[in-house]
């Protein structure tokens, strides 16, 4: 066992938080005093944690199987709310405007390339998704980046202004008008970003976000190795169209919780492991919502190879302890951990049990190239309940739906459409009003596309 | 091309799923060109869109000119040292893409480099054909002195 871990811990980065068990090892196995979730020693108050909940398998539930099989039945339906929520071409045009509008106030202020990072890279974007621009500066300039764009931004703030033409982005076709408003410098843990709307869009500004792009880029390839004419985007489109505007549509929201790269993440898990299964956007909706309502904050992490049990209290999870048929290749996945952790010289073993120190919270999402948490925050576990909730909630209603068709009765006779059932929201908002904030104002595009209610 | 092949491609031309169609390579070049200015690691493919942003902006310097611009930009001490060991100095570098960039015959080390794109065809038949020095197509010398990091920013035209 020491001769394994030693083996881990030479090949392991520094740089990753690989789990460091030197002092285990010198020591003997350290079980009396565990790390506590923010990574203290915390012998004294362990985390409420039980005994490692198994993880919730498709074939050990027979109804799944059953309520599986009448997915097929709401094929059809779940493919028109993705042509609903799919972008159009005046929304590219609109986020291409807007990026290319905010790209030219940035450099005119800063002197660096400007780079797009949000999911108008990946064409796979919902409405309301912020455009999201990251600036690429050398050590030497990143400490003053905000406060320059900041100001830029504020002077612009508020004002109807288009491009005027001393900007090396300029479209010589591209006189849209912008209004940018809501102007904010955030500091999250020392990590600022400059935040705001133009127009009604929101938009975020952050500096040297290479492990975004680096996840922008492994999703693309990913949704390449599903195929079948982009089927994990069009599941994606639906699965964060339920997490945004229907799961999160209360008052007391838990959206803010899991932002997109953590839906992103699990529904990248979803197809790494469930990939023979999946053959519409449903499949994707269901077995997102069954894995994840039997997800039990307090002993497991989502990670990109499914759900994992912590080995014990502390942040300790064994990444791949076993070989199961999975999508994403080795080869694929250690090119991208290259290049994130880009100082790191020698290769990754995925073919052994490694055991990663995670950022261990309520709710563990795991970045799977830094092993970070992707969640916002830390979740606390009374805000990991209510993330569940949403999932558990969803999924009784899917399956109230899916009885109903094999068994209908009077009181289920309303239970016939997973627009009405799962997707109100969407359905009014999107559907019905024809709620694309992201477009230039044209009066007759509503008419045009407006849904209709009665299907 | 038989039938079903045309019906297929065009059935895939008009294919609303095409929507989500995205060349990767692009993303990929991004990240190889944050790779090139925050961590330093040189690669071909960002070298390329640096040395072009440069030109872009000071349309014609010295070789060494713009060997010293990507150190001041990539904050790189050693620039010079890797570029000679991966791709045979700057220079070498550079005359790999014809295509791209047009390098005077005035000097043996330090000549003088500009854009293909920024010359004329006119200009470049007279550069090619009379041997006309290439600072001679570009009468305002203000431009080239200009000392001033330049503004990468056109990204996407790589």
């Amino acid at each position: 066992m020491q001769v394994h871990l030693r083996m881990l811990l030479e090949r392991a980065p520094e740089s990753l938080n690989v789990i460091s068990l030197q002092q285990d090892l010198a020591d003997g196995v350290n079980d009396q005093k565990e790390q506590s979730f923010d990574g203290k020693i915390d012998g004294d108050n362990p985390p409420p944690a039980i005994l490692p909940k198994p993880v919730i398998s498709l074939e050990d539930d027979p109804n799944f199987e059953q309520e599986f099989a009448i997915c097929h039945t709401f094929e059809k339906e779940s493919e028109e709310i993705v042509r609903l929520l799919q972008p159009r071409e005046n929304q590219f045009d609109y986020r291409s405007s807007a990026t290319n509008y905010l790209k030219a106030q940035i450099t005119r202020s800063l002197s660096c390339p400007v780079l797009d990072l949000s999911f108008l890279e990946l064409k796979c974007f919902l409405p309301d998704d912020p455009i999201k621009i990251s600036v690429v500066l050398t050590q030497s300039s990143i400490s003053t980046w905000h406060k320059v764009v900041y100001d830029r931004l504020l002077i612009i703030s508020g004002k109807d202004t288009k491009h005027d033409g001393d900007s090396e982005l300029e479209d010589e076709e591209d006189k849209h008008v912008h209004k940018v408003k809501n102007v904010r410098l955030v500091n999250e843990s020392s990590i600022f970003k400059v935040t705001g709307v133009i127009d009604s869009v929101p938009f975020e500004v952050v500096a040297n976000a290479r492990v975004d792009l680096c996840m922008l880029a492994f999703f693309e390839e990913v949704n390449s190795l599903v195929g079948c004419d982009h089927l994990m985007k069009r599941s994606m489109l639906l699965i964060r169209s339920w997490w945004l505007y229907e799961a999160g549509s209360s008052e007391k929201s838990p959206k803010e919780f899991l932002p997109d790269f953590a839906i992103w993440l699990m529904g990248t898990s979803i197809f790494n492991k469930y990939h023979n299964r999946i053959n519409s956007p449903i499949h994707a909706l269901y077995i997102f919502l069954y894995i994840f309502a039997g997800f039990d904050g307090n002993s497991q992490a989502i990670t990109l190879q499914g759900i994992r049990s912590f080995t014990d209290y502390s942040s300790n999870l064994n990444m791949w302890d076993d070989h199961q048929d999975l999508l994403i290749p080795p080869k694929l996945y250690e090119k991208y951990f290259q290049v994130v952790n880009i100082h790191h010289t020698g290769s990754v073993d995925l073919f052994g049990p490694k055991i990663a120190k995670v950022d261990r919270c309520g709710y563990t999402v795991v970045h799977p190239f830094t092993y970070a948490s992707l969640t916002l925050e830390k979740l606390s576990n009374r805000k990991s309940e209510k993330v569940l909730a949403c999932f558990k909630n969803s999924i009784a209603c899917l399956s109230s739906l899916f009885q109903a068709q094999v068994k209908p009765s009077p009181t289920s006779a309303h239970l016939k459409s997973l627009m009405r059932v799962i997707f109100p929201e969407t359905l009014k908002k999107i559907g019905a009003q024809n709620w694309r904030i992201d477009t230039f104002a044209t009066p007759q595009f509503g008419k045009m596309e407006a849904f209709d209610l009665d299907m | 091309m038989n039938c079903l092949t045309i019906i297929f491609l065009s059935f895939r031309l008009i294919s609303p799923r095409d929507v989500f169609t995205v060349h990767i390579e692009q993303i990929w070049h991004n990240i190889l060109y944050c790779n090139f200015l925050i961590e330093a690691v040189v690669s071909e493919s960002a070298l390329l869109s640096l040395c072009s942003e440069v030109l872009m902006e000071r349309k014609i310097l010295p070789v060494g000119e713009v060997g010293k611009t990507l150190s001041d930009v990539t904050a790189i001490a050693n620039l010079s040292a890797q570029l000679r060991e991966k791709f045979g100095g700057l220079k070498k570098f550079l005359e790999r893409y014809p295509e791209i960039f047009v390098i005077s015959k005035d000097h043996p080390f330090n000549p003088n480099v500009v854009l293909r794109k920024s010359l004329t065809n006119e200009q470049y038949e007279m550069y090619e054909k009379k041997n006309v020095p290439l600072q001679n197509f570009f009468k305002n010398p203000s431009t080239s002195q200009k000392q001033s990091i330049p503004q990468v920013t056109i990204l996407s035209q790589f």
